[in-house]
Order: C-alpha cells, then sequence, then structure tokens
C-alpha cells in the first residue's frame, strides 16, 4: 500500500498538481510560522524602543542591536514573499471547496482563515511599500502595520492550533510516493534566497555590491551616507553664525558652535544609523559627548533629556534621550561626518549620534537640550 | 483539546486587541484599512493566483527535461519581480533626496532574470526520483 499525505480537497481533480497537498502546506507553513515570529518579535522590539513605557529604560549596547533586529524585520520580512505566495498556491483548492460552508464552526474557521491570509499580505505588502518611500495608502503606515501585527498573530496562533495535528501527523510520516516536494521547497528556499541576496546589503554592508534591488546603498548619499529626510523636507535652511545651543537645566547655558570645539574634548565614534526602514551604514562621527554637556549643566545622573530639533513640525522634532544612552561615552553630539563638517541634509551644524537607537532618534539640526 | 482552547482564547484576545487598536487610532482610517486588507485577498486570490495556474498550465507541456528548470526559474523570477516592483517603479523617488532609490533598477531586475535563467539552463539535470517501494 502506498501511504500518500492527504490531498488537500475533495475535489482536486482540477488542479492536476501534486504539490497541492497537506506535507508541502505543513512544511511551508512552519516555515512561515517562524518567519512571522521573528517578524513580530523584531516589530515589537522596534515599536517599543520608539515608545517606550514610562517604566522602561533601553539599554545603549550592543552598539548594533537594534541595527541587526530592525535588518532582520526587513529583509527577513522581504524573504517571507515568496514564502507567503507559495504557501497560498499551495492551499488554494480550499478555497473553492465545495459546500463553501458546512457548519458554524467551519464558518467561523473559514472566516478566521480569511482574516490570517488578509492581515499577512497586508503586512508584506504594506511593508514592502514602506521601504520603497511610496505611500498609496491614507492610513498611517506605522500605525496600521503595528496594530495589524496583533490581528495576524492571533489569527495565526488559532490556526497553528487547528492544523498541529495534522502537521504533526505529515510531517511525522516518511511519504512513500514520487512527488518532487523537496523540488518544489528548495525551488521556494531559492527565491527566498534571491531576494535576499539582492537586498541585504543594504544593511549588511560588506554585500552592498550585491543589493541591487534594495532602496538604499550604504556610501551613497552626501559624506557617503544615505540621508532619510533632507534639509528641504524638514524647511531648514543654511544655519548661519548666529545658530546657538541652548541647554536647560540645573544651570541654563548657551554655545556657539566654536563653543563646542573649544570648550568640550573632542571624541570620535565609528556609529551606524540603523533606520526603520531596514537600512543602516556606519559613519566616523566627530564631535563632543553629550554626558561633558550635560555634566556641565548640572544635570542629575538619572536626568531623562529631550533634544530638540530647529525642524518647525513633524513627529520626529524631538527625541528623548534616556540615562543609559546619555551616560554611554559613544554618545555624541556629533558637529563632523567622515572627516568633514556635517552636511546640512545630515543635521548641520550638531545632530545627536548615539548606539543602539532607531535612525529617525538621531535628532538632526538640534539647538535646544532640555534637562528634566 | 486544552491547549487548543488556550490557543483560541489567547489568539481571539489578540485579534480583538490589534481591532480595538485599529478602531481607537486617530490616524489609521479604519474603512480604507479594511478596504486594503480584503482588497489585498482578493487581488491575490482573483489575479495573482489565477496567473500562475495559467503559466502552470502553460508549462506543465513541455518535455520533462525543460518543465522543471523553466517552472523553477519563473517562480523565482516572479517573485523576485514583485518584491523589487516598487523600486522599479520609483513611485517613492523624491527630488530633494537622490541617496533613496539611487539605482537602476529595471536593468539590474532584469539582470537578475537573466541570471535566474542562465542558472536554470546551467543547472543538473535532477536525479529521478527513488521508485516507490510499496504498491
Amino acid at each position: 500500500m502506498v501511504r500518500r499525505p492527504e490531498p488537500l480537497t475533495p475535489p482536486a481533480e482540477r488542479f492536476t498538481s501534486p504539490l497541492h497537498d497537506e506535507r508541502v502546506a505543513a512544511w511551508l507553513g512552519m516555515a512561515l510560522g517562524l518567519s512571522f515570529g521573528t517578524a513580530f518579535a523584531t516589530g515589537l522590539f522596534s515599536h517599543f524602543m520608539q515608545h517606550p513605557p514610562d517604566w522602561m529604560y533601553w539599554p545603549s549596547r550592543p552598539v548594533n542591536l537594534y541595527r541587526v533586529t530592525q535588518g532582520l524585520h526587513v529583509i527577513g520580512g522581504l524573504a517571507t514573499i515568496p514564502l507567503l505566495l507559495a504557501k497560498l498556491w499551495t492551499v488554494y483548492p480550499k478555497l473553492l471547496q465545495w459546500p463553501p460552508v458546512r457548519s458554524v464552526g467551519h464558518a467561523i474557521e473559514r472566516a478566521l482563515i480569511l482574516l490570517l491570509v488578509g492581515a499577512s499580505l497586508f503586512q508584506l505588502a504594506t511593508g514592502l511599500f514602506n521601504i520603497a518611500y511610496w505611500y498609496p495608502f491614507p492610513f498611517f503606515f506605522p500605525t496600521a502595520h503595528y496594530w495589524t501585527a496583533y490581528i495576524l498573530m492571533g489569527a495565526l496562533v488559532i490556526h497553528v492550533a487547528n492544523e498541529w495535528a495534522k502537521v504533526r501527523r505529515t510531517v511525522m510520516t516518511r511519504p512513500e510516493d514520487t512527488i518532487g516536494r523537496r523540488r518544489f521547497l528548495l525551488t521556494v528556499a531559492a527565491a527566498g534566497g534571491a531576494v535576499t541576496v539582492t537586498t541585504v546589503g543594504e544593511t549588511f554592508t560588506p554585500l552592498a555590491d550585491l543589493a541591487v534591488l534594495a532602496p538604499r546603498r550604504p556610501g551613497v548619499g552626501p559624506q557617503a551616507l544615505p540621508v532619510n529626510k533632507t534639509a528641504q523636507a524638514a524647511g531648514i535652511a543654511r544655519v548661519g553664525p548666529s545658530w546657538r545651543l541652548q541647554v536647560q537645566g540645573p544651570v541654563d547655558l548657551t554655545f556657539s558652535l566654536q563653543d563646542l570645539h573649544t570648550r568640550f574634548p573632542a571624541h570620535t565614534a565609528r556609529l551606524p544609523i540603523a533606520c526603520v526602514e531596514g537600512w543602516s551604514a556606519s559613519g566616523t562621527w566627530e564631535g563632543v559627548r553629550l554626558r561633558d554637556i550635560l555634566r556641565t549643566a548640572g544635570a542629575p545622573e538619572d536626568a531623562r533629556v529631550r533634544i530638540e530639533s530647529m525642524e518647525r513640525g513633524g513627529l520626529y522634532r524631538t527625541s528623548w534621550v534616556d540615562p543609559p544612552h546619555w551616560h554611554d561615552p559613544l554618545t555624541l553630539l556629533a558637529l563632523r561626518l567622515n572627516g568633514s563638517p556635517l552636511d546640512l541634509d545630515h543635521g548641520h551644524p550638531c545632530r545627536l549620534i548615539a548606539p543602539n537607537r532607531p535612525g529617525v532618534q538621531q535628532t538632526k539640526w538640534v539647538h535646544r537640550l532640555v534637562i528634566t | 483539546m486544552k491547549a487548543r482552547l488556550t490557543a483560541c482564547t489567547v489568539g481571539g484576545a489578540l485579534i480583538a486587541f490589534g481591532l480595538w487598536g485599529i478602531l481607537t487610532s486617530t490616524d489609521s482610517a479604519p474603512a480604507d484599512w479594511a478596504l486594503w486588507l480584503g482588497g489585498a485577498a482578493i487581488v491575490h486570490d482573483a489575479v495573482l493566483v489565477p496567473v500562475v495556474l495559467l503559466a502552470g498550465a502553460l508549462t506543465t507541456r513541455l518535455p520533462a527535461t525543460w518543465k522543471h528548470r523553466v517552472q523553477a526559474a519563473l517562480l523565482i523570477a516572479g517573485t523576485v519581480t514583485l518584491v523589487a516592483l516598487p523600486m522599479v517603479l520609483g513611485l517613492g523617488e523624491r527630488p530633494d533626496n537622490p541617496s533613496l532609490l539611487p539605482l537602476p533598477y529595471t536593468r539590474n531586475l532584469l539582470l537578475v532574470i537573466a541570471v535566474t535563467a542562465a542558472l536554470a539552463f546551467v543547472a543538473r539535470r535532477p536525479r529521478r526520483p527513488r521508485k516507490s517501494t510499496g504498491e
């Protein structure tokens, strides 16, 4: 007797490929579960790094932690696209099952599957559009992507619980047929590999030359570093010698650019801009330590500091720096990048640069520090 | 059964939490959000998959030597094209920021497709699958 995993649907005569079967669906499903689980974890990490609850401080080390987790989120998400499409193709005959609904329970199960499929496609499509900086939808991407993630995970947990026994049975049983499942699964893996190889260089610099389809290229931009928001987009015109850095705290202080150069020791740090869109690139930053300035202004050790930009508006006009980050000797108010004064698009005359911190919080065009 | 009940409770709570977030946020445009979520499923089921099934039906008639490598090349090139499409179309380009979408994406995509096709062409012919032992 030939032991063969169940074909997915009676009647499947119209779908001649034997790959529409439970075993293929099970393997692809397990891989997808791992992918979506990773994306959910790294996505929450990124969300709560940008919106920490009051009681929580993120560490400033490891330096490249956010760079790695967000690279995993975005490049892993891109590689999930072939995986999801292959899985949905495999189970497509089930969409056309007849009768469409057999019972109330079956109707609920199918509604949850629709939610799972819709949410999965929604997350991957909006994520892809976001890294391509294309916003054809009226909702705010971070809000929609964040909340839809919970819906996707919820529907996925229920789906896994419903299919667990079937997956276990089919994966644990060695099929005795000649269906080329392995070839198909390897092809899907190759598609994910091709997507990864042509994009991962936008964050993993050694492979930058291979990133021919990535929306960013490390090394391309003013001073060899990509820019997210230009001075023009932020409404910043050239900053003249009248610029002053104001520090509000126990002692109120004001510094000119010259003061920053002469009154504080200069330091150099090699740190990445790690963007929420998944790209990252390192620069050599020169400037003064944030902690040197804050201590001069009498900041208590547990102070939180608000960094204010000259930008008129925008969600990221200000950012908070918590004690672990401002105590870190690598955290600078940078004045120079890669050997020359900061380009206006990189935040001239002065920007924040700190380890393990999302790019949108590396505030540019700084003009005020408020110690609270 | 108990584990399944727990999973359904946790899953249901997560779904409810996500829906609550979408419905109560000020910038989530819930009606449009629902349209995009449902629309994604419809476009996938009614447009993308039929195209793939058609490609499958056409290529399945090829001689055995070529069938699998053509299908594999189409699968890889097709998914890479979908992922690269927003970059190729360049709809997110901004005149003030040349560091955004800085590459010649159309040329690069054609290059990747060409490499995929070439690899499929030279790929070793897969070994014949093991004969079925049962009957």
